[in-house]
């Protein structure tokens, strides 16, 4: 029998699976008609085929996406973050070379996959870790994981950045951003329900970033630099905390001393 | 060899039905050999649609209750003093601090994001509270019948929606809602038994405000 093998091709936007064993039938029946023994032989065959169950496939009968995405990321190093890279990630898992067409965005893809697949590492390799740590230490815990997952690629995460910096492609990096972000938090036993949630998500967020970005340039010796980066821009974000803290508590007391001297004259009751 | 496939699917199909892997979902494949993440351990199982659900519900509910809290603060700013109704709204705002408190809990338990329009829906509810209860304490109680009919009805909603899905992980989330439901449509009772219908323009006044309150709903559970 025919083995069942895909190729796509991609038009436009749309993805068009040609099955190999169609093509072939129908070349075997443009051969069917040249003598009668033959004709009989393959009628057999036919009926066979039809009163036969279909063999369940020994491969799976389309290439899959994720798959050739982690079989990718070892060539991005040498090729970027590119369509070249998808199409060597395809090669070793015996895929054609042009299945890299299942990615319309290109490297934007990649890129996708890439953040998911760290984020979803960090929180497995971090959770049953944080006992005992104070809650800026397991922010610090959780994003120098996170920044380690981002090292072996990080000469060409600038190229990266570049990608996601593109139009059509940011709403994704700040998605993700968003929801590593909510994981620290959430890691770190966060429990506010105010706009705390959101000003504490909007501060790591610019930590993480910045850090990151400060990697891409690093070049002392086992990134020692960034993580005294982080520890910098860590204790800022403490310092503006307790700034914010002390100004609420004079404001508080401002209004409260004012509706107190405004009892006293006798005007409202507050 | 077996077991071990089948460990996998088993796996694979929890991970589908995960938040954290809407991505495995997006891309229609399995992601195997992954370990098993943050969800799974903690044994919430909820699709991604129901998680959305809850979500959007916990935020309404939270915004919801810091409104009705700062109506009442507005109220017994004006009315602290009236010997009549001051104790009933003082009554009635002690149990929708305790609403609040609870689902202040309940936000980062199962991860809701929560409103993030909370200093306009304080703001609001502080000005509708002193507002009316300048108009007297008909008014206040109007608001007061206005604003928990709503909420209730609110609350009725969610709860029949709540109950298409059975999980073991919101039983608990139900039987909040029940009951403050209960706690606001005993409010409601409170507040007609109060001549809520004496109040001047009770048939506009009562419209606009639960007008007011269905279209914060909308923005909340977006924003």
């Amino acid at each position: 029998m025919f083995k069942q093998k895909t190729a796509c091709i991609h038009q436009g936007n749309v993805i068009q699976p040609i099955i190999w064993r169609n093509v072939l039938n129908k070349q075997q029946n443009t051969r069917k008609f040249t003598s009668a023994a033959e004709d009989l032989k393959s009628e057999n065959s036919v009926n066979e085929q039809t009163h036969t169950p279909p063999p369940t496939p020994p491969n799976p009968p389309n290439p899959i996406p994720a798959e050739i995405l982690r079989a990718s990321l070892p060539f991005v190093n040498q090729y970027g973050w590119t369509i070249d890279t998808l199409a060597q990630g395809a090669k070793t898992l015996g895929y054609p070379y042009i299945s890299h067409g299942l990615f319309p965005r290109g490297g934007a893809e990649l890129i996708d996959y890439f953040l998911e697949d760290c984020r979803i590492k960090m929180t497995n390799e971090i959770f049953d870790k944080m006992d005992g740590l104070k809650v800026h230490q397991k922010i610090r815990f959780a994003c120098i994981t996170r920044l380690n997952l981002t090292k072996p690629y990080i000469k060409k995460w600038s190229e990266a950045l570049a990608i996601m910096a593109q139009p059509n492609n940011i709403p994704m990096p700040i998605e993700h951003l968003a929801k590593l972000v909510d994981d620290m938090w959430y890691l770190a036993g966060d429990k506010s329900a105010d706009m705390n949630w959101y000003s504490k998500r909007a501060i790591l967020a610019t930590i993480y970033t910045s850090t990151e970005l400060y990697m891409t340039q690093d070049t002392s010796p086992d990134y020692i630099g960034t993580f005294q980066f982080l520890d910098r821009r860590l204790q800022d974000s403490a310092t503006f905390g307790r700034l914010i803290g002390e100004i609420n508590t004079f404001a508080d007391f401002a209004v409260k001393s004012t509706f107190g001297i405004l009892s006293s004259k006798g005007i409202g009751r507050f | 060899m077996y077991l071990a496939i089948r460990r996998n699917y088993i796996n694979a199909t929890i991970i589908s039905f995960n938040k954290l892997h809407t991505f495995s979902v997006k891309y229609n494949s399995s992601l195997k050999e992954e370990p098993k993440n943050y969800d799974q351990i903690k044994n919430i199982s909820l699709t991604p649609k129901q998680k959305q659900l809850i979500d959007s519900m916990i935020r309404i509910d939270q915004a919801g209750e810091i409104g009705a809290n700062y109506i009442y603060k507005g109220q017994m700013a004006i009315l602290g003093n009236d010997k009549k109704v001051g104790p009933i709204i003082q009554e009635m705002w002690e149990q929708e601090k305790y609403h609040l408190k609870t689902f202040d809990e309940i936000i980062p338990r199962y991860r809701a994001r929560p409103s993030f329009l909370r200093p306009i829906w304080e703001a609001a509810g502080f000005i509708l509270g002193v507002g009316t209860a300048m108009m007297g304490k008909e008014a206040a109680m109007a608001c007061t019948e206005a604003v928990e009919t709503v909420i209730g009805e609110h609350y009725n909603d969610q709860l029949r929606e709540l109950l298409h899905i059975e999980n073991n992980d919101i039983s608990e989330l139900k039987k909040i809602i029940k009951q403050f439901r209960d706690d606001e449509l005993h409010h409601l009772d409170t507040a007609v038994d109060f001549d809520a219908k004496k109040a001047p323009l009770h048939g506009p006044l009562t419209a606009i405000i639960h007008n007011g309150c269905k279209a914060a709903i909308w923005i909340t559970r977006r924003i």
